[in-house]
């Protein structure tokens, strides 16, 4: 087969074989764009926070260590922690907004959408790293409460007992921060950078336009 | 005539154009109706920016190509190109050797070896499209759209030679 047969023997295909397209105007569930899944992502993302707030909201304020003047402190420390949620999360919105606006058509959208993904990106980094570091005090106050009872039966000094684990174990926590976000972030956005790249790099391909 | 029933009769009119693109990209004939699915969604989404000035096939070559390119769908395991050569031809007798299926299985086949956006180019090329169309559709420069032709003609010819030369 030559070559330039294989353009007439394209060409002679015939479609009516084909089945006709029926009404079926929804989006495929199997074949996504990565706007939709990204979009998926984050409606998801909003209600997982606006949930964890209300649960931490609640269970903090049911614990021991939280009561009495603890509390309002307790309540300053996570009304700051919104505040600055919502400043995030308005960010997100805008990052909706835009994403929801542009269609990847042509090579100009997906460059678009590789450059507001890419600073969405390092927001949501800042983000979490920031949500992580807020969270910390308050779950190893909560879980020096819970082991302050063994510690009383046990007859155990919590100073010393502190200042030996204290250095490995915050960082141990903060490794596994570290790696619970960028798997997180790899695997909801980093993965459609990573596929568009791969895409205008092929497209962007320095060619030899003298051949 | 309501709007969704007029797209619907253009696309059905075009529906070739879909039936090739998925099976260009997609390998597993039951993902691929899935492709046109979201490929006939992604045109009735953007229909409105479509103007009748252009071509209805030109504007359905643009989007659904592009679809194809991005989308993304949860990974079974990929057949091996041989795979999918194997599952194209099958039901095709062996005395037809020669007969039009078998070359444009070989066509198909040869798809498989090339890039995603090499894949674009060339499907176009075989529709017709002129180069000028070819570059407008994909965002590329004409000369870069003629350099790339260029170089996927000559891999073609040499996976179809190699392709025949096995089955001797």
């Amino acid at each position: 087969m030559k070559i330039d047969n294989i353009q007439e023997i394209w060409q002679s295909e015939s479609n009516n074989q084909d089945q006709p397209i029926l009404n079926q105007l929804s989006a495929s569930e199997k074949f996504q764009n990565p706007i939709r899944k990204i979009k998926r992502n984050m409606i998801f993302e909003f209600v997982c926070y606006l949930l964890s707030f209300f649960l931490i909201l609640k269970v903090v304020a049911r614990n021991e260590a939280f009561l009495n003047e603890k509390l309002s402190n307790y309540y300053i420390v996570f009304a700051v922690q919104g505040m600055v949620c919502l400043a995030f999360f308005y960010q997100f919105y805008l990052f909706y907004k835009t994403i929801s606006k542009v269609q990847l058509t042509t090579l100009k959208n997906l460059v678009i959408f590789r450059y507001e993904l890419k600073i969405a990106l390092h927001i949501y980094r800042i983000y979490c790293y920031l949500f992580a570091i807020i969270a910390l005090p308050i779950i190893l106050v909560i879980l020096f409460q819970i082991g302050q009872i063994s510690f009383e039966i046990n007859n155990i000094d919590i100073v010393k007992w502190l200042v030996s684990i204290a250095p490995s174990g915050i960082l141990i926590t903060f490794f596994f921060i570290f790696l619970f976000t960028e798997l997180y972030l790899y695997t909801s956005y980093g993965i459609y950078i990573k596929r568009v790249d791969k895409i205008l790099k092929e497209m962007e391909d320095q060619v030899d336009e003298n051949v | 005539m309501s709007k969704e029933q007029s797209f619907l009769d253009q696309i059905n009119q075009h529906r070739g154009i879909l039936y090739k693109i998925a099976r260009i990209y997609v390998d597993d004939p039951e993902d691929r109706a899935d492709l046109i699915q979201e490929m006939t969604y992604q045109v009735w989404r953007s229909y409105d920016s479509f103007k009748s000035q252009s071509l209805f096939s030109t504007y359905l070559y643009r989007i659904c190509l592009n679809t194809a390119i991005l989308s993304f769908k949860k990974e079974k395991r990929r057949m091996t190109t041989e795979e999918s050569f194997y599952i194209e031809t099958e039901h095709i007798l062996q005395d037809d050797e020669n007969s039009k299926e078998i070359q444009l299985s070989k066509i198909y086949y040869a798809f498989k070896h090339l890039t995603e956006i090499e894949k674009a180019i060339l499907f176009q090329y075989l529709e017709g499209l002129p180069h000028s169309d070819i570059s407008r559709n994909l965002g590329l420069s004409e000369v870069n759209v003629r350099v790339r032709f260029h170089r996927i003609k000559e891999k073609i010819k040499s996976i179809i030679s190699k392709t025949e030369e096995n089955e001797n």
